[in-house]
C-alpha cells in the first residue's frame, strides 16, 4: 500500500519540477530510477487483487465454470439420463357399478353394487438413491444423477446470465448514448421509455411474460432462448439510465470540447472518446446485474415457466421441495435440492464479490 | 411573498411529474396488453374455456366466450382492442378472475320463481350472499394479510439495518465492518425460494418450533393472535433477512459520504463527542438519501410476496398471483401488475416530493430525477 502512495507522490513531483525551471534531464533520470510508471489498467489490477473479497469471488467464479463446463465431460452420467434405482410397481384402481338385477328370491329388480379392480401393467418407479459412491449426490425423483444435472444447470444458468447481460448491456448502451449526448426530444423520448419500464413490476412481469409464452408451445429447447429475450427485454433500462446519466456529464469535459474542436465526426466521438470512458461503470454494473440474473432465471425455473423439464436447472432441482413429494423430498433428501441453492447463492455472491471490488478499484478516489 | 413564490411553483412541479405519471402509466397498460395480445393462435378466454367449448353442443359455452372476449377487445384488432380494454380500466373494471371470487359481504334477497319472497319458518327472507370475482375485489381482499405481513417486515428492516449500517461505516474496515458486508452480500445473494425451504426444513421440519404452513391451526392452544404471530415468524425473518442487505449497504455509503464532509471535520474540531458527531450530525443527513427508498416501499406494502407467501401457504395477494399465473388467470394477473405499476409510479411520486421537503437544496424543475 505504501509503495502505491510513494509512486503516486513521485508521478505528481514531476510537472512540479518542469515548471520550476529545473534541467529537464536530471531529474527525469532519477525518477525513472526510483518510480516505476504503471498504466491505469495495471492500476486497476493491483487494486483489484488488493481486496480479499474480489479474489475470493474470483476463485468461486472460475470453480463454477470449471464445474459446469468441464465437469460434465468427466461426469459418467448424462443430463437426461435415467440411471437410479427403481421398482416395478403396478397401480390397483378400483371401480364400482350399480346394476339392476332380478332377486331370484325375491323376484324383484334390485340394485346391485358391484366392486371391481382394475390392475395395470407394471410400471418403474424411481427411487430416490442416497448418495454413494456411484452417485455422489445421490438421484432424485426422476432417476437423474444429482451432481450431472447441478453442472449442467450451472452451464444454463452462467450461459445465460451473460447472454442477457451482454445483450442488455449492448442495448443500454446504444439509448443511453443517443440519450445522453443528443439531448433534447430524443432523450425526452429515450428517458420516458426507460421510466416505463422502470415502473413496471420486476417478478410478476417476467411470470406473465413466461407463462404466455409457456402457452405458446413453444419446444423446450427453444424456450431458453425466449427466457433469454424476456429477461434483456425487461432488464436494458437500468443500463441506459446509467449509460446517459455518465454521457451528460462526459459531454461537458474539457476533453470533449477538444474532440468538437478537431472536428471529430459524431460516431467518432461517441465511440472512441464517450464510450471507453463509461466503460468502468458500465462493466460494474454489468458484473452485479449478472447476479440478478441468475436469480430471475432460477426464480422463473423454480415456478415452472423457466428452462423447462427435462432440461436442468438450478431453480427447477429446488422446486421438487414444493410438488406432490415437496414435504417428503425437504424433510428426507437435502441432497436433491440443497447443493443447488448452496450453487446459486455461490454463483450470485461470487459476481457481487467482483462487481463490488471492480467498483473499488475504477474508483479513483478511493484510497485503499 | 417568498412562500406563496414557493407553494406555486410546488404545485406546478407536482402538476407536471402527475402528467408525467399518467403517461409513464399509459405505457406500462400498453407493454401489459401488448404482451398478452401477440400471442399466436387462441386468445387467453378461448385456452382457458376451449375443453369446455368442445363438449358444449348447446352454444351457451360459445356466447359466454365471445361476451368475455368483447370485454377484453379481443375480437377486434389490437390497436382498437386496447381502446376497448383501457376504456373498461378507467371506467373501474378492471376484468374478472377466472378463479377466484370473494364474498362482498351484501347479501342479495332470494325470491322464487313468481318473484315473492322466499321466507323461513320464522318468517324472515331468506338472503344469499353475494360473491364476487371482480379482480379489484380480490386485490382488495387478499392484500389485508400482505399488507400487516409486510408492514412488520418493513420495520423491522429499518430497525435491524440502519444502526448496522451506520455501525459497519464508523469502524469502516473493521471487524465489524467485514461481518456486516459479507451477511449483507449473502441477504442479497439467497433466493427466497430456497432460503424458506431451509428454514422450513432445519426450523419447522427438524426442530419443529414453527408450524409448516398457513396462518393458523386450529389444534392449537394459543390466543389467535399469538398463534398468528407465531405462524408469521419464519416468512417475516425470510422477507427481513433478504432485505436488509441493500438497505445496509446503501445507508452504509452514505454514512460514510456524509463522514467525509467538512461540517462533520469542524464538529470534530469543535471537539464534540464522537457520539454527538455521529448521532446528531452524521445521522440526520445520511436521512436524506434514504428517501429516495420510500419509492419502493409503496408497491412492496400493497403488493405481496409472490414466493415467500406460497413456500408457507399464506393466503395473501402474492400467493393469489402466483396462482393465477399457473392457472392462466390472465385478468388478474394483468389487473396484478398494473396495480403494482400504479403503486410504483406513486412512491417515485412521493419519494421525488419528499427529497424536494427534507433537502432544500434541491430545485422543483420537474422531469425525471
Amino acid at each position: 500500500m505504501s509503495t502505491l502512495v510513494n509512486e503516486a507522490k513521485d508521478l505528481k513531483n514531476l510537472p512540479n519540477n518542469q515548471d520550476a525551471n529545473t534541467p529537464q534531464s536530471e531529474p527525469e533520470m532519477s525518477l525513472s530510477d526510483s518510480a516505476k510508471v504503471i498504466s491505469p489498467g495495471q492500476m486497476v489490477l493491483r487494486r483489484f487483487f488488493r481486496s480479499k473479497l474480489s479474489l475470493v469471488g474470483l476463485i468461486t467464479l472460475f470453480a463454477m465454470f470449471a464445474f459446469s463446463f468441464i465437469g460434465p465431460l468427466v461426469s459418467p452420467w448424462g443430463e437426461v439420463q435415467i440411471t437410479g434405482d427403481y421398482k416395478w410397481v403396478t397401480s390397483i384402481l378400483p371401480h364400482q357399478i350399480v346394476v339392476e338385477e332380478l332377486n331370484e328370491e325375491t323376484g324383484l329388480m334390485e340394485e346391485v353394487t358391484y366392486v371391481f379392480y382394475e390392475v395395470s401393467e407394471p410400471y418403474k418407479v424411481y427411487a430416490k438413491t442416497p448418495p454413494s459412491w456411484e452417485h455422489l449426490l445421490g438421484t432424485d425423483q426422476y432417476g437423474y444423477d444429482v451432481l450431472t444435472r447441478l453442472m449442467y444447470g450451472g452451464r444454463v444458468s452462467l450461459l445465460l446470465g451473460f447472454l442477457v447481460i451482454f445483450a442488455e448491456v449492448i442495448i443500454g448502451m446504444f439509448f443511453g448514448s443517443l440519450s445522453g449526448y443528443f439531448g433534447g426530444w430524443v432523450d425526452q423520448v429515450i428517458m420516458r421509455v426507460v421510466d416505463i419500464f422502470n415502473c413496471l413490476p420486476g417478478l410478476p412481469i417476467l411470470m406473465l411474460a413466461a407463462a404466455l409464452i409457456d402457452g405458446w408451445g413453444v419446444p423446450a429447447r427453444q424456450r431458453i432462448y425466449y427466457l433469454l429475450g424476456i429477461l434483456t427485454f425487461f432488464g436494458w433500462s437500468g443500463i441506459a439510465r446509467l449509460v446517459r446519466g455518465q454521457v451528460l456529464g462526459i459531454r461537458e469535459l474539457e476533453y470533449m470540447v477538444a474532440a468538437e474542436a478537431t472536428g471529430l465526426s459524431t460516431k467518432r466521438k461517441i465511440f472512441k472518446h464517450i464510450i471507453p470512458n463509461v466503460m468502468p461503470q458500465i462493466i460494474v454494473q454489468a458484473t452485479l446485474g449478472l447476479g440478478g440474473v441468475i436469480l430471475s432465471e432460477s426464480t422463473l425455473s423454480y415456478l415452472g415457466i423457466g428452462v423447462p423439464f427435462p432440461y436442468a436447472a438450478w431453480g427447477t432441482m429446488i422446486s421438487s421441495t414444493s410438488g406432490a413429494e415437496g414435504r417428503d423430498i425437504l424433510q428426507n433428501y437435502p441432497n436433491i435440492w440443497v447443493p443447488a441453492g448452496v450453487c446459486i447463492v455461490m454463483a450470485v455472491l461470487a459476481f457481487n464479490f467482483i462487481g463490488d471490488g471492480l467498483r473499488d478499484a475504477f474508483d479513483p478516489k478511493m484510497r485503499r | 411573498m417568498r412562500l406563496g413564490l414557493i407553494i406555486v411553483k410546488m404545485i406546478k412541479y407536482i402538476v407536471k411529474r402527475l402528467a408525467l405519471s399518467v403517461l409513464i402509466l399509459f405505457g406500462v397498460s400498453i407493454i401489459i396488453y401488448g404482451l398478452v395480445r401477440i400471442k399466436p393462435g387462441l386468445d387467453f378466454v378461448q385456452a382457458k374455456y376451449y375443453a369446455q367449448m368442445q363438449l358444449d353442443n348447446t352454444g351457451q359455452v360459445a356466447l359466454m366466450v365471445e361476451k368475455q372476449r368483447e370485454i377484453y377487445g379481443l375480437t377486434s384488432p389490437i390497436l382498437e382492442g386496447y381502446l376497448v380494454w383501457a376504456g373498461n380500466i378507467l371506467q373501474g373494471e378492471w376484468g374478472d378472475s377466472f378463479i377466484f371470487s370473494v364474498m362482498t359481504g351484501e347479501v342479495e334477497l332470494l325470491v322464487d320463481a313468481e318473484g315473492n319472497p322466499v321466507l323461513d319458518s320464522e318468517g324472515n327472507q331468506l338472503t344469499k350472499p353475494i360473491s364476487s370475482s371482480n379482480v379489484l375485489d380480490i386485490i382488495a381482499s387478499k392484500s389485508t394479510i400482505s399488507f400487516v405481513i409486510a408492514l412488520i417486515a418493513t420495520i423491522l428492516q429499518f430497525g435491524i439495518a440502519i444502526p448496522l449500517g451506520i455501525t459497519s461505516a464508523t469502524k469502516q474496515y473493521g471487524v465489524v465492518d467485514y461481518s456486516v458486508t459479507v451477511l449483507a452480500m449473502m441477504g442479497i445473494s439467497l433466493p427466497s425460494f430456497f432460503f424458506g425451504a431451509l428454514l422450513l426444513r432445519v426450523f419447522s421440519i427438524q426442530l419443529g418450533w414453527f408450524p409448516y404452513a398457513g396462518l393458523t391451526d386450529p389444534n392449537s392452544n394459543l390466543p389467535v393472535l399469538l398463534d398468528n404471530i407465531h405462524h408469521l415468524v419464519l416468512p417475516i425473518t425470510v422477507l427481513v433477512i433478504l432485505s436488509i442487505g441493500g438497505l445496509m449497504r446503501y445507508t452504509r455509503t452514505n454514512m460514510l459520504e456524509v463522514l467525509n464532509a467538512d461540517y462533520i471535520r469542524t464538529a470534530r474540531a469543535k471537539g464534540l463527542s464522537e457520539h454527538k458527531v455521529i448521532y446528531k450530525h452524521a445521522f440526520r443527513n445520511t436521512l436524506i438519501p434514504l428517501v429516495t427508498i420510500l419509492a419502493g416501499i409503496l408497491p412492496g406494502l400493497f403488493g405481496g410476496a409472490m414466493i415467500t407467501e406460497t413456500i408457507f401457504s399464506i393466503d395473501g395477494i402474492g400467493k393469489a398471483a402466483y396462482k393465477a399465473v399457473t392457472m392462466g388467470d390472465i385478468p388478474f394477473v394483468m389487473a396484478y401488475n398494473l396495480f403494482l405499476s400504479v403503486l410504483t409510479v406513486i412512491g417515485t411520486l412521493l419519494s421525488d416530493l419528499m427529497y424536494a421537503v427534507v433537502d432544500p437544496r434541491v430545485k422543483l424543475t420537474g422531469g425525471s430525477k
